[in-house]
């Protein structure tokens, strides 16, 4: 049903919960995962060295991700891109033939991405503390 | 910090590497680390390799792959390049042949590190001047001058 599944993630924004969640139902479904870190290019600092910096970090996300779903044979892609996170992750859906998107609930404006992408999205909240 | 100029020993880069295909290419990577003595057991690390790359690509993009894996077989994190002028199928998301090949290992008990190097070497590799500069070096040496350049 969904043989490709994409994980948007991002640095703060991706709780913990939403990672293992997608690669709960990846290996529930057989689904291949691909893991997505967009380098938003409207809000990037100055500095090649920032950037620089930025991209080793997301690298490091990514990993992480790719060595939690490998221990699971899971199998997993990982991109990281530059640009308008929205239009970006819009293109690779298209361009990947992904069948849903999992992101988690803090992540892009949820609206204009349901108003916008084709395929089904879920959004993983991170599980409420009981003094909430 | 981990630099990839200390795990990279110039013993263990092949300036072009002979063989054309994917597991042929991981071999001979795999050999000058277990003639170092970093990799115990060859059969054990091979397979942790091969269940990697039948799972997925490590082919990043950009003409690049990095072939990782983490396991009781090696001693300590170390690094193997092979450059192939023709590149190698990788089965990269891009589709395009890989003409870089990182070949990480590391210890079983070392993720931390073991997520830092792929994470350093796949952002250096990210940048075009490293990535001409690789492809375009004479010797190790060179190789390892590029890499201390950017690191």
């Amino acid at each position: 049903m969904f043989d490709r599944i994409l994980l948007f993630v991002e640095d703060k924004n991706t709780p913990k919960e939403t990672i293992i969640w997608t690669i709960a139902l990846a290996r529930q479904l057989g689904s291949r995962l691909i893991a997505v870190y967009i380098v938003d290019t409207n809000a990037l600092p100055e500095g090649k060295e920032q950037l620089s910096l930025i991209e080793e970090k997301a690298w490091k996300i990514l990993y992480e991700i790719e060595d939690d779903a490998f221990e699971q044979n899971i199998k997993v892609s990982l991109l990281l891109e530059q640009g308008d996170p929205l239009e970006k992750l819009l293109t690779l859906c298209k361009s990947y033939e992904i069948q849903l998107v999992v992101l988690g609930s803090k992540s892009l404006p949820p609206l204009k991405l349901m108003e916008r992408s084709t395929i089904p999205v879920v959004f993983v909240n991170e599980p409420r503390r009981s003094n909430d | 910090m981990i630099k990839i100029t200390e795990l990279l020993r110039k013993e263990t880069i092949l300036l072009e590497v002979h063989a054309k295909e994917k597991v042929e290419v991981i071999h001979e990577l795999v050999r000058p680390l277990l003639d170092k003595g970093t990799i115990t057991d060859e059969k054990e690390f091979f397979a942790a390799i091969l269940r990697r790359e039948n799972l997925e690509s490590t082919g990043i993009g950009q003409g690049i792959a990095i072939p990782h894996a983490r396991t009781k077989a090696v001693k300590k994190t170390a690094l193997a390049l092979g450059r192939s002028d023709q590149g190698v199928d990788f089965n990269s998301l891009d589709g395009n042949p890989c003409h870089l090949i990182f070949l990480i290992a590391a210890p079983e008990d070392k993720k931390t590190e073991y997520i830092m190097t792929l994470a350093r070497i796949s952002k250096l590799l990210r940048k075009d001047e490293v990535r001409i500069g690789l492809n375009k070096a004479k010797t190790r040496e060179d190789i390892l001058n590029v890499l201390t350049q950017y690191e």
